[in-house]
């Protein structure tokens, strides 16, 4: 039998996950598989290791708050609050507390009946909509303010006037939730780098910077990075295929892009930090890619727009 | 505790109903599992402490619009796994390694051995995986569940709770050989 088949059943041998058929396979195939057998014991080591967490105590104790949170909503009655009545359902023989939801439907009935609440109740609802409508006018703006600013911070920041050098730069502002990402380039010209700079919106600070080092014609004394050597490139692509969350990804007909450098060079991080972006998905011109930092080998993605449903959670 | 000796099914209804004696009995009986499990995912007690309330308030308050038998720990269960997986995905997002917070593992903790240091590399390890093996490894290694009842608490079949559990451990134990190999590169 192929070692193939009965890999993934190694993992639960032993778990009491396994019928009576699978593990008689397993039992079979280690008696004549020693690399099998090697792979058995390394797996089984897992659980154990999981339940080292045992060791630790910790728990948070949640009561009070909850009681107080419940309370302040109204929601809950303690029970010497309650009215008490006797339970008519079968088996449960002794008084429990009750709060009954009162109906709105009824309650709005009750009301409209009453002539001389209409015109109140017309003029409230007539407020409702008035404040709804302007909400609704008024989204974009606030949405492009968050943009224009997170815009401004980019333009404003000495690195980035740094790279781009004199003149006035050009932004293109992506939101995504907590995070802005606002692709800076000089306008009318052609021969200075992109640069990305990723703004937290929360406190409007510059989080990252990352220079797209494949445009035409950098200057003469770059205050970036040249370009990565051979084994910087295959080490960041063999860093990014490693992890399990992005081979998910690629298992969904994405390939990683030509690494480039970013921010190494700027001089306020000696880390080096290399971009890989998602390759594949033409219906997308969405910022989508991996950043991984050779230093800890560490990797983060960035999937600008919405999430597919195949996301790996 | 009268409810104690009620069906549980009569407990679910008192639930449904909303009294308040038979939530604190719930929160009284699941806080601590609960939170240690949230902790584990997370790695934040405060983030953790926090889950856990969420859990239990979403729980309180989306209880009158479930209907039928329910089971209640499956339940609670895959409240916590969802509010978990949608932090750890939010933090996977806009976590930008150079300047945000880092997760790095002091270096005392790749060869001490204290029990200590051991847990903070299980956790470690543990968060490099995407969190929906994260949380099979958890409730069956750690919570002690089966299959099953992971299926049931996740919304998977049980056969898929089994295949992902296997991917699991396969995942957790190369991201622990990779750590503990760097950290003896660290040494030397």
């Amino acid at each position: 039998m192929k070692c193939k088949k009965v890999r993934w059943l190694l993992a639960l041998y032993g778990s009491g996950e396994l019928s009576s058929e699978e593990q008689e396979m397993v039992e079979g195939h280690l008696a004549s598989c020693k690399r099998c057998r090697q792979e058995l014991a390394r797996l089984g080591e897992v659980p154990a290791l999981i339940q080292s967490l045992h060791g630790d105590t910790w728990w948070a104790d949640v009561s009070s708050p909850i009681r107080e949170r419940l309370n302040a909503s109204g929601a809950i009655r303690s029970p010497s609050q309650a009215k008490p009545i006797k339970a008519e359902k079968k088996g449960i023989m002794r008084e429990i507390p009750v709060w009954r939801p009162v109906r709105i439907s009824s309650l709005a009935v009750a009301i409209m009946e009453r002539p001389i609440w209409q015109p109140v109740l017309a003029s409230f609802i007539a407020v409702i909509i008035f404040v709804a409508a302007v909400l609704v006018v008024m989204h974009p703006w606030v949405g492009n303010n968050i943009a224009q600013a997170a815009g401004e911070v980019a333009r404003n920041n000495s690195q980035v006037q740094t790279i781009l050098g004199e003149g006035e730069i050009e932004t293109e502002v992506v939101v995504i939730g907590e995070i802005a990402l606002v692709k800076c380039s000089m306008r009318d010209t052609f021969d200075t780098p992109l640069v990305n700079v990723v703004v937290n919106t929360e406190n409007m600070r510059v989080m990252a910077i990352h220079i797209e080092t494949g445009t035409l014609h950098p200057p003469e004394t770059p205050p970036y990075r040249p370009e990565l050597t051979e084994e910087e490139r295959a080490e960041a692509i063999a860093i990014a295929e490693a992890d399990p969350y992005i081979q998910e990804i690629l298992s969904h007909g994405f390939t990683l892009g030509e690494p480039y450098n970013s921010h190494a060079a700027l001089g306020a991080d000696p880390r080096k930090v290399v971009w890989l972006s998602f390759e594949g998905d033409i219906a997308s011109d969405e910022y989508r890619g991996v950043i991984v930092n050779l230093d800890d080998e560490d990797v983060t993605v960035m999937w600008g727009g919405d999430l597919p449903s195949w996301w790996p959670y | 505790m009268a409810i104690l000796v009620m069906e549980r099914q009569q407990t679910i209804e008192l639930l449904r109903w909303g009294d308040s004696k038979a939530w604190e009995d719930v929160v009284l009986q699941y806080q601590m599992p609960l939170s240690r499990y949230l902790y584990n995912m997370v790695t934040d007690k405060e983030l953790a402490r926090e889950l856990t309330q969420d859990t239990f308030l979403e729980a309180y308050q989306a209880m009158p619009k479930t209907a039928g038998e329910l089971n209640l720990k499956a339940w609670l269960y895959r409240i916590a796994t969802n509010n978990a997986i949608q932090v750890l995905r939010r933090r996977k997002l806009i976590s930008w390694i150079p300047w945000a917070e880092e997760m790095t593992i002091p270096e005392e903790t790749y060869n001490s051995e204290d029990s200590l240091a051991q847990r903070e590399l299980v956790r470690s390890v543990l968060n490099k995986l995407p969190g929906k093996y994260m949380a099979v490894l958890l409730l069956h290694d750690y919570q002690g569940f089966n299959c099953q009842e992971i299926g049931e608490m996740l919304n998977i079949s049980p056969d898929a709770s089994k295949k992902r559990l296997a991917r699991a451990r396969g995942m957790f134990r190369d991201a622990y050989e990779m750590l503990e190999r760097r950290g003896e590169c660290s040494e030397v």
